[in-house]
Order: structure tokens, then sequence, then C-alpha cells
């Protein structure tokens, strides 16, 4: 049944140009990290790894949390219009179901997002003429931020579900990726969703912020775990407002 | 048109929007608070010039998603609600385009008020030692509020024809990556063409950053006036054609 959810998501997001937005936007913050370096190469000396301060300088800390709201908004307004609410519960298909296949679906972005930029870097640092590839700990880095991305996009699936404005929950993503900027940097980054993100990725950080793997991944999955019950609880207790 | 405008409130009343924009002006608060505590003695005695340079950089990348969420808030009420077809038999459809603007103005204005008093209520509490200079905070007005008017105007054309709000919101998340991207080429003459870019063109604080010392210093630089002018410029002519194509143009 859940495959067959996914599907039906799937089809809910056809033509809706989601695709343009997240191929786009990334670039920016490539291109801004790329010009950045080059302009401070006496002093970004690590090759790869400074390039990288630069890149994820600015996507971590400001737009993969709005990006990923994006998607979780617009997954969730299909549902807001129409009437669509009354046609979602009276489906035969557990709520547990419902909202887990959206919320699988939101891997979509929040992996591929960290492998377009990914490419993205790759790119920028041929440009910038750096030798070779970059280090696969960079790979391990992007890819350990979308755990974290994955618990932002659980979090944004409750919020996108909750409140039935598109535009709410993206401004509440940005609002969440400064208060993560400001815990990460006072050393609670485990405590907000938003940091992990920041943290597993290694935002504008050549050295590894994260000491404890286990304590981060940890964090992720109480997160996660802790978003989505709430959004299942909330399918089944709460009656829907249609419209 | 009071009679109109008057309804406009009544249709967003409990929307919140409200709520929304003062939790930037918190966060706002927050983030200049953190920044600002481990300032040296020479910045919190430069505090003024400091705040004047810091509050646009955070309006550059903050502004363009929250105007892109307070545009669609207020005109997305009629699009999910599909009350155009309604109102446009009652009320001039130029009229509506109107007060909406005007609407997202006085939020914007408030905005601009509330960190005015911020930066009041941290020069009372750090001591800034150099006065405010009246006319820096005039430009501060100019720069941010005019700005983010024509950021407004965009926005609202954009919630308004397209009823997928991706777009919308795309375009303040974009506009929030090309308005950090011109602080770095301030320089180049392309940010004139780009709505986002004119926060920083009509910066009027400028900064260098001793390298040995590691210690940055402000200074006043010349206020761009024929940028404000271009600006001027543009959001008159924005007007013209946002009105324009809403009332023609908007099938409804």
């Amino acid at each position: 049944m859940l495959a067959t959810c996914i599907r039906m998501e799937q089809k809910k997001l056809r033509h809706s140009h989601l695709w343009l937005v997240f191929a786009v936007i990334p670039v920016i913050p490539a291109v801004m990290g790329a010009g950045n370096y080059m302009q401070n190469l006496e002093l970004l000396k690590s090759g790869w790894y400074s390039l990288w301060t630069q890149v994820s300088l600015f996507y971590a800390n400001f737009f993969y949390a709005p990006l990923i709201a994006v998607y979780c908004s617009y997954i969730w307004r299909v549902e807001h219009m129409n009437y669509n609410w009354n046609t979602l519960m009276t489906m035969p298909v557990p709520r547990r179901d419902v909202f887990l296949s959206k919320l699988l679906l939101s891997l979509e972005c929040t992996v591929g997002l960290q492998l377009w930029l990914w490419i993205l870097y790759l790119i920028t640092g041929k440009y910038c003429g750096l030798p070779g590839m970059p280090p696969i700990q960079i790979l391990i880095w992007l890819l350990r931020g979308s755990i974290g991305g994955l618990a932002i996009a659980a979090l944004q699936m409750c919020l996108s579900m909750v409140i039935r404005s598109f535009a709410v929950p993206i401004a509440l993503a940005l609002i969440g990726s400064i208060l993560g900027l400001l815990a990460s940097n006072s050393g609670l980054g485990l405590f907000w969703p938003y940091s992990l993100m920041m943290m597993g990725m290694n935002a504008n950080r050549q050295e590894d912020m994260v000491s404890n793997l286990g304590g981060f991944l940890a964090a992720a999955v109480i997160f996660l775990v802790l978003f989505v019950l709430f959004g299942i609880l909330w399918l089944r207790k709460k009656d829907v407002t249609a419209g | 048109m009071l009679r109109e405008w008057k309804t406009e409130w009544m249709k967003i009343r409990r929307r919140k929007i409200g709520l929304l924009v003062g939790a930037f002006v918190v966060l706002i608060f927050a983030w200049m608070t953190w920044a600002i505590r481990d300032s040296s003695k020479e910045q919190i005695y430069d505090g003024w010039r400091v705040c004047f340079l810091q509050f646009s950089l955070i309006n550059t990348i903050l502004l363009p998603t929250m105007i892109a969420m307070l545009a669609s808030r207020l005109c997305d009420a009629e699009i999910k609600g599909n009350t155009l077809k309604l109102l446009c038999t009652m009320e001039k459809k130029g009229r509506l385009f109107d007060l909406k603007l005007l609407t997202g103005a006085v939020y914007l204005l408030l905005f601009i008020i509330a960190e005015y008093a911020m930066m009041f209520l941290l020069s009372a509490a750090l001591g800034f030692g150099r006065p405010a200079e009246p006319r820096h905070l005039i430009y501060f007005f100019l720069e941010n509020y005019t700005s983010s008017i024509l950021l407004l105007l965009l926005q609202q054309v954009l919630s308004f024809f397209y009823e997928n709000q991706i777009i919308p919101l795309a375009a303040g998340l974009f506009g929030s990556f090309a308005g950090l991207f011109s602080w770095f080429l301030p320089g180049a003459p392309v940010w004139y063409l780009i709505p986002w870019g004119y926060y920083s063109k009509l910066a009027y604080i400028s900064y260098t950053w001793d390298e040995a010392t590691r210690i940055t210093t402000y200074y006043n630089a010349p206020f761009n006036f024929p940028g404000l002018l271009a600006l001027l410029a543009i959001i008159a002519a924005g007007y013209a054609a946002g009105r324009y194509l809403f009332v023609t143009r908007k099938e409804i």
C-alpha cells in the first residue's frame, strides 16, 4: 500500500516545476562560493576543502531548509486546495501510509539536492583550477547533511500539513535555519533540527563539526521519529478542514 | 476607497501575517544581539554604523523571502478562495491591486520602524559612543524601505499571476541569494537591473578589514542618489506595468 501511495504522490507532483526550482537555486551559492574563493586565494589555501567552506556557507545556513520547505509545502498544498482533504481522508488507505509516502518522497529532495550541489561543487572546483577530484569526505558530509535534512523534512511535513498556507512554513524554515546557525555556534546544535543539517554538512568548516557521530545520528533519529509520530497522530485524531 | 481598504484588513484577520512579520523582527533582534555581543570596544563605539550596515545585510538575506510570504498571504486569499470573480464585480480591479500593495507597504513600514527601535535599544543597552548621524537615519529608510517596496511590487504581481505559489516563493529565495551576491560584487552595474541588488547598491556605510590586526573599520560612503532615482523610476514603471497587466490581462 505504501508503494502505491508513493506512486500516487508522484503523480500529484507532475507539472509542478519543482525540479526547475531545485535545479536553479543551488547554482547561485555554488557560483558565489567559487567567486569568493577566487577572491581570497591568499587566505584559502586548503584547495577543495577551502572551496567547500565557501560553497556550503550560504547554502546550508540559509537556503537548504527553505528549499526542503518548498517541497513539503507543495506536497501538502494539493490537499489544502479544492476540497482534496475530504477525498484524501476517505481513501481506503492507512493514515500512516499517507504521511510516510509524502515523507519518503521528500527524500528525492533532501538527497537529490545534495547530490546536485556536489556536482556543482565539482564543476566550480574545476573552473577554479583545483586538481584531481574532491575528497570523498565532502560527499560523506553532504549525505550526512541529508540525514539532518530528513529530520527537517519531517518537521516541515507537519508544519505544511497543519498550516494551510503555502508560504508560512517556508518562512518558518528560514527562521529555523537562522536560529539553527545561532544554536550550532552556541554548542546547542544537537537540540535543534535545523542545526543538525548544518553540522552534518560541516557548513563553512574544514574541521569536522560532528565530534560525536553517535549523538548526531541519535538526535536526527529522535527528531525524525517524533515528527513522524506527531504527523500520523494528527492525521488520525484531527478533523480535516477542506476548502 | 477607505471602505475597500478596511475590507482588505478584514480579509486578513486571523491570517497571522503580523505574527509572522513579528517573528522576523524577533529573529533579527536575536541575530544582531548575538552578532554584536562579542564585538570589540571600537565596534561598540561605532555601533550605529555597524548597525546600519548589518541591518541592511540581514534585510538583504531575509526580506526577499519575508516579502514573498507577505505578498503570497495577501494575494493567496483571493486565489485560493476564487474570490476575484466576485470581487471584481463590486470593486475596480486597479483599486484592488493598489490596496493590496498599500496593505503590504504598511506591514513593511512597521517592520522598518521596529528595526529603528531595535537600533535605539541596542544603542541604549551597549552605549554606542559615536552618535547616529541624522542623515544616516534617513538613508537607512531610503535604502531599505524603498528597495523593499520594489520587491513587494514584484512579488505581488507574481502572486496574482501564478496560481502555483512555488514561482513567487522560489523568486523570493532566488532573490535572497542574488541580493547576497550583490554585496560581494558591489561594483558590477548589472545589480541596477536586478531588484534584489538595491540593498547593496544604496549602501552608505562601508568597511575595511585589516588582515594583520583583524580590526574592521567602518566609514561613511557617499549615498548613491542616482541609484535611488533609478530605483524610484523602476518602481514607477513596475507599478504602471504590473497594474496594467492585472487590470487588462489577468483572467479571473
